[in-house]
């Protein structure tokens, strides 16, 4: 909240969007979320001008069409609390074209065990390799991020940096191991093109 | 049986100093005969410029070999292309490669990791003597089966290196790991710690490679009840060396053996 209310300091009307969807599952951007920032920025003084759910906020087509409820408030707004990952910010910023606030901080792509308890497991780095790793992604879950692994910081079978997990290269070769692939075992991977990444503005 | 202290460069302390400590260090391990040692590994982590310093006493005609010991951790492949053809230029021959330790394991915790490359891929391009892998490349090529189709330029030519890699033994995985860069051409390996129990150790004499066991000073008084303790389980598993890394001139294990 401080670092919300840090970036909302200078802005007197501010409207919030949270996101029906991925934020709600996360419990950072349903409807109470919403609320609960509506409470806190009004005891900060500010003004509410709107709020509203957007079912999801990162598609342009739905927010075209929900933003059409709030289009009178919107132009009252100084500025957005937006309750989404950071694609859903930078969208409405550029829609509406209005100073927007990050009001969460996105992390990961992630599997959803339970509500409140998320594992990352893609990074989305547009190249996948799932197919040669035992279907595990050694980038998103090794923290050095390393294609041809293990390092030598690893502990028997534990992670040199989270020690209370195992090396995700044992689960890999495990899996392959099992699968049958032993080219896979032998396979050297060339360094990652991080020009896909880069060039790229819409895909 | 080689004993090998591995060597931070220096942080803050006149690098002069350093040298002159240094050259302490390597007169006392030539005074000494029950250990041999002919070679200091210079390990580039956050001091003083390592290739600088390996340069120095290099050109300070040391009695030993000089080998210079870098990670994957703090520099993108542009960097390492850039020290390779340093290296090269200035005749430094013998480097020893790591992943090395995670920044959230260090004191720059909040650093960015980069790990642009690992080691196998930067063996594969340091044996293959070029770095052409690293400009014109399709990430899903299998570089175990050499299948690129790049332009034969001598621009990019890095040369011979005396190639040292950091592993470790404790795992099937990491078996699998020391095929591959035995099948790449790595020269040494340096496993860390005792930890092999999968015969790795075996395995790399097999294939004509060295082999060497690394650890810390500080495992002296703890792991093991003494240096010789340390010694004498190396020299049983029949290794070409012992390499202990020197924490501080002050501990310097290697005044007490």
């Amino acid at each position: 909240m401080k670092e919300i209310k840090n970036a909302a300091e200078k802005y007197q009307n501010i409207g919030i969007v949270g996101c029906a969807s991925c934020a709600s599952i996360c419990l950072t951007g349903g409807s109470m979320q919403v609320k609960e920032m509506e409470q806190s920025l009004k005891e900060a003084g500010k003004n509410i001008t709107f709020t509203i759910s957007i079912d999801e906020p990162c598609d342009m087509r739905i927010l075209k069409e929900d933003i059409r409820f709030v289009e009178d408030e919107l132009k009252n707004t100084d500025a957005v609390v937006v309750l989404s990952c950071g694609t859903g910010v930078q969208t409405i910023g550029e829609f509406t074209g209005k100073k927007v606030i990050a009001g969460t901080d996105s992390k990961y792509i992630a599997k959803t065990e339970h509500i409140g308890e998320y594992s990352p497991l893609c990074r989305g780095c547009d190249e996948c390799r799932l197919n040669f790793t035992g279907g595990v992604c050694t980038i998103t879950l090794c923290p050095k991020g390393l294609l041809n692994g293990p390092c030598e910081g690893h502990n028997g079978i534990k992670c040199e940096v989270y020690e209370t997990s195992d090396c995700i290269f044992m689960t890999s070769y495990m899996n392959m191991k099992n699968f049958g692939e032993e080219e896979n075992i032998n396979r050297i991977f060339s360094p990652r093109d991080y020009s896909i990444k880069s060039i790229k503005k819409n895909i | 049986m080689n004993i090998i202290p591995e060597i931070e460069s220096p942080l803050s302390e006149n690098y002069k100093n350093f040298l002159h400590e240094l050259k302490v260090l390597s007169d006392e391990l030539g005074k000494n005969k029950s250990i041999k040692s002919d070679n200091i590994i210079i390990e580039q982590n956050f001091g003083f410029n390592a290739i600088l310093l390996c340069k120095t006493l290099s050109d300070e005609n040391f009695n030993t070999a000089i080998t210079y010991s870098f990670n994957m951790r703090d520099k993108n492949r542009i960097s390492l292309f850039s020290d390779l053809i340093t290296l090269n230029q200035i005749g430094l021959k013998n480097i020893i490669i790591s992943e090395g330790l995670h920044p959230m394991k260090t004191v720059f915790y909040s650093a960015k990791p980069v790990y642009d490359i690992d080691v196998v891929t930067f063996s594969s391009i340091i044996k293959s003597k070029s770095i052409n892998n690293l400009i014109e490349n399709s990430s899903i090529n299998d570089l175990s089966k050499n299948n690129g189709t790049y332009p034969n330029d001598n621009t990019y030519n890095v040369g011979d290196f005396n190639l040292g890699v950091k592993v470790t033994a404790s795992a099937p995985i990491d078996m699998a790991k020391i095929k591959k860069l035995v099948s790449i051409g790595a020269d040494s390996f340096i496993i860390n710690s005792f930890t092999d129990d999968i015969g790795a150790v075996k395995y790399i004499k097999k294939e004509g490679r060295k082999v060497f066991i690394h650890i810390n000073e500080l495992e002296i008084g703890k792991t093991f009840n003494s240096m010789k303790e340390a010694y004498d389980k190396a020299l049983r598993l029949e290794v070409d060396g012992l390499i202990i890394k020197i924490i501080s001139a002050k501990t310097n294990i290697l005044k007490k053996f």
